[in-house]
């Protein structure tokens, strides 16, 4: 009577685990988060505060990728705001999340660059510093490139692209409105933002439609293609643009007060582009291995489109634990990205999942 | 020593008298009146033969009353009744209707023959009087007299098949009269060694015990037609009592498998949030069926089956009570609720770039509810939980929940 019990129960067992692998997915589910089993580094963002001495009431605001392939390295740059503190850029080590450097009054905007014969850039207050690459000590200020005036304030920059010796166009948000800011560099290498322009994207007449989007993510493949995404206001779309090089995009953008993709008379500049799914925080991330989204229905997941084809197609999804607040980055060459999971205050390094 | 017979009637008392059931063996119009047997007949019988002066008149009347007597039972038999005891009455009584009612009270029969037999050296006469105990009433009655000789003998036969022909039809409307069956009980069960009891175990008559999952229950003559109430019993098991409401029936019953009576119970499951793993329970009932204490060791990855990803190693030990909410122990579908408490050890392996590391995680279960099916001797268990984690490792403080909302599912098997 007992073998017999036995026999039954663990045919019922199997039963149960032949059917339940018939639904893989079922098996992916952990109790813990399950992105622990691509985590690479860890830390928690008292942690971090106490070492970078970001004090508790500065919030952390973005968080951004920056590699340097000549060096090898890359870096996780957090930046932090608050009302009673100034604003602070934070370096980490991009494959320790150790803390390197602290910068404060860093200025509005999510500006960072890297420029291979110059540094890296990050914005102080109306200046922008040009940091050595490796050591992240401080090499020049160039002063006064975002200035008061409305001939060259500029928000919300966000990325930098070199357009020759004599200038670099910093792409951002001004006024709610996609545009650029072209910096001049002259002979003796000081440099001076010129006026602001609003870039219009797919008309200009009989409005403007800049202001119905915004600046998600820049991408520049080591094909030499740019890749520029775009989030569409109230929608549940954005556009990922590909220029064939940065000539093309640089060209495009300063051409004039034509829209980035309405024909004009030089169609050479103009791009190619697809529809993407926004992310449900309205964020959308395009690197190497895909263009990224954070997406929340049943469960929620991170999800990886192709975007070289013409309509965006999903690849595959990252599960996230189904109550999970947080934000991701992605390194754009790499396989790493970063994952910052807000419930428990602690900011991770994970490897790729592709 | 009681005979055979009289330990079913006793049987039958007992049935009767803690009232199971609707249909009590005997009559059953007053619950308060005396119990009664209707199936056997008191006979009384006084002679007289003062008249015979000499010895050997006595003698020939013992004679013919030994012969009258004889009659009665032999006819009382083939009509399906049973002669029971036979009391000599000193001398004829002067109220035969009191003296039948009072003896028959005094031994629980309903039915009493009262035969008076006079015998002189001319004549012999007799007269007999069948009373009803029950009801104090003469149901039938006969007399003859004749010349105290041979031919006296046929004519004490006619006399006696009369009076209980005459006896039979005055009780032939009567619907307090019931008939009993002359078959034995068939039962038939899954489990082998049941005990099978008319009554209960503790104050009924065994029946027998299932052999080869089938039973001829003991014969005994219950009424036709009356619910009977019998007791399955096994060492170890929940006993069961049914009700066959027809009484015994040449229809097979089928004793349905008893539960055992779980004082300990262990198994194994899984479920979600850890299907890449199992689960070891064991539960112990201080309250058999009724309440437990359980103590539950899980040990499980997390994997994604991603590229790059390592196994994230749990083990899960909890402890906790639960309590059956429904009255009854043996169901076979049962709802528990509980309460529990667990610590969750995970280790995250060291890889090419991270250190391993490890935490432990505290989770609190105010309530977790079960649905279990229950076989005799093991039983499917789905269980729902919805901890709440301390904060106090990996996990964030908060309520925990499956990666589609909503509490974690668990399966498993228990063996009882």
């Amino acid at each position: 009577m007992m073998k017999s019990s036995i026999r039954a129960a663990m045919s019922f067992m199997i039963g149960f685990a032949v059917l339940a692998i018939n639904s893989c997915d079922l098996f992916k589910e952990d109790m813990f988060p399950a992105y622990l089993g691509h985590e690479e580094a860890r830390i928690s963002l008292s942690e971090l505060r106490q070492a970078a001495g970001v004090p508790e009431t500065a919030r952390l605001e973005t968080i951004r990728t920056l590699e340097i392939p000549a060096l090898n390295k890359g870096y996780v740059v957090l930046t932090f705001y608050g009302f009673f503190s100034p604003p602070y850029q934070v370096f980490l080590d991009g494959k320790s999340l150790a803390v390197l450097k602290t910068f404060t009054d860093v200025g509005n905007g999510r500006f960072l660059m890297y420029d291979a014969g110059t540094g890296i850039l990050i914005r102080h207050f109306n200046d922008i510093l040009v940091l050595e690459p490796e050591s992240l000590e401080l090499l020049d200020t160039k002063t006064g490139v975002f200035g008061y005036y409305v001939s060259n304030y500029f928000d919300d920059p966000w990325f930098g692209i070199r357009k020759d010796t004599n200038s670099i166009f910093l792409i951002g948000m001004h006024s709610g409105n996609v545009s650029y800011l072209k910096v001049n560099i002259d002979g003796s290498n000081n440099w001076t933002g010129a006026s602001a322009s609003q870039k219009d994207i797919f008309f200009t007449y009989p409005s403007s439609d800049a202001a119905d989007f915004y600046i998600q993510d820049l991408y520049i493949a080591a094909d030499s293609g740019v890749y520029l995404l775009l989030g569409q206001k109230e929608s549940d779309r954005g556009y990922l643009f590909r220029w064939n090089t940065a000539e093309d995009f640089i060209g495009d953008l300063s051409e004039g007060s034509a829209p980035l993709v309405a024909p004009t008379t030089n169609n050479d500049y103009k791009p190619t582009y697809i529809q993407v799914p926004k992310g449900k925080d309205g964020s959308g991330y395009v690197c190497r291995a895909g263009y990224f989204r954070t997406y929340r229905d049943r469960t929620s997941v991170i999800e990886r489109y192709r975007y070289d084809t013409a309509q965006a197609s999903l690849i595959d999804s990252f599960s996230l634990p189904s109550n999970f607040q947080g934000r991701a980055a992605f390194f754009q060459n790499g396989d790493a990205w970063v994952l910052f999971d807000e419930g428990k205050q602690t900011l991770h390094l994970m490897r790729g999942w592709w | 020593m009681m005979s055979p017979k009289l330990h079913y009637y006793v049987l039958i008392l007992i049935i009767a008298a803690l009232g199971w059931g609707r249909g009590t063996l005997l009559a059953e119009e007053n619950p308060g009146e005396f119990q009664f047997d209707e199936r056997t007949v008191l006979m009384l019988w006084s002679q007289d033969s003062t008249e015979a002066s000499s010895g050997s008149a006595a003698g020939t009347a013992d004679q013919f009353s030994q012969y009258l007597l004889q009659s009665l039972r032999s006819i009382l038999t083939r009509a399906g009744y049973s002669p029971g005891e036979t009391i000599t009455l000193a001398l004829p009584s002067a109220n035969p209707l009191e003296t039948a009612i009072t003896k028959g009270q005094e031994q629980r029969i309903r039915w009493v023959f009262l035969a008076s037999i006079q015998v002189s050296e001319m004549n012999l006469s007799w007269n007999i009087g069948i009373y009803d105990a029950k009801r104090g009433s003469l149901r039938a009655s006969d007399n003859f007299s004749t010349f105290p000789g041979l031919s006296a003998l046929p004519a004490i036969d006619d006399s006696c098949q009369n009076l209980v022909q005459a006896w039979l039809g005055a009780i032939a409307q009567d619907v307090a009269i019931v008939n009993l069956t002359e078959n034995a009980q068939q039962f038939s069960g899954p489990q082998e060694d049941v005990e099978i009891w008319y009554g209960s175990k503790d104050t009924g008559v065994f029946a027998g015990m299932i052999k080869q999952g089938a039973l001829e229950g003991l014969y005994i003559p219950f009424p036709e037609g009356k619910p009977l109430t019998i007791e399955a019993w096994k060492e170890g098991y929940w006993p069961k009592t049914l009700v066959l409401p027809k009484g015994v029936t040449d229809q097979t019953v089928r004793i349905p498998a008893l539960q055992k009576r779980a004082s300990s119970v262990w198994g194994l499951g899984t479920g979600t949030g850890k299907l890449l793993g199992a689960t070891y329970l064991y539960r112990w009932y201080p309250v058999p069926d009724r309440f437990f204490l359980r103590f539950d060791n899980s040990l499980w990855a997390g994997y994604s089956f991603t590229p790059n990803a390592i196994p994230f190693w749990h083990d899960e030990l909890r402890i906790g009570v639960g309590l059956y909410l429904q009255n009854a122990v043996d169901g076979r579908l049962r709802l528990a609720a509980g309460s529990a408490l667990s610590g969750v050890i995970s280790v995250l392996p060291s890889s090419e770039k991270l250190v391993s590391r490890s935490a432990l995680d505290i989770l609190v279960e105010p309530l977790w509810v079960s649905l279990e099916y229950h076989f005799p001797r093991w039983a499917l268990t789905g269980e729902l939980r919805l901890p709440y984690a301390a904060g106090s490792g990996f996990l964030k403080q908060g309520w925990l929940e499956s990666s589609g909302g909503g509490p974690f599912f668990f399966m498993g098997v228990l063996i009882k």
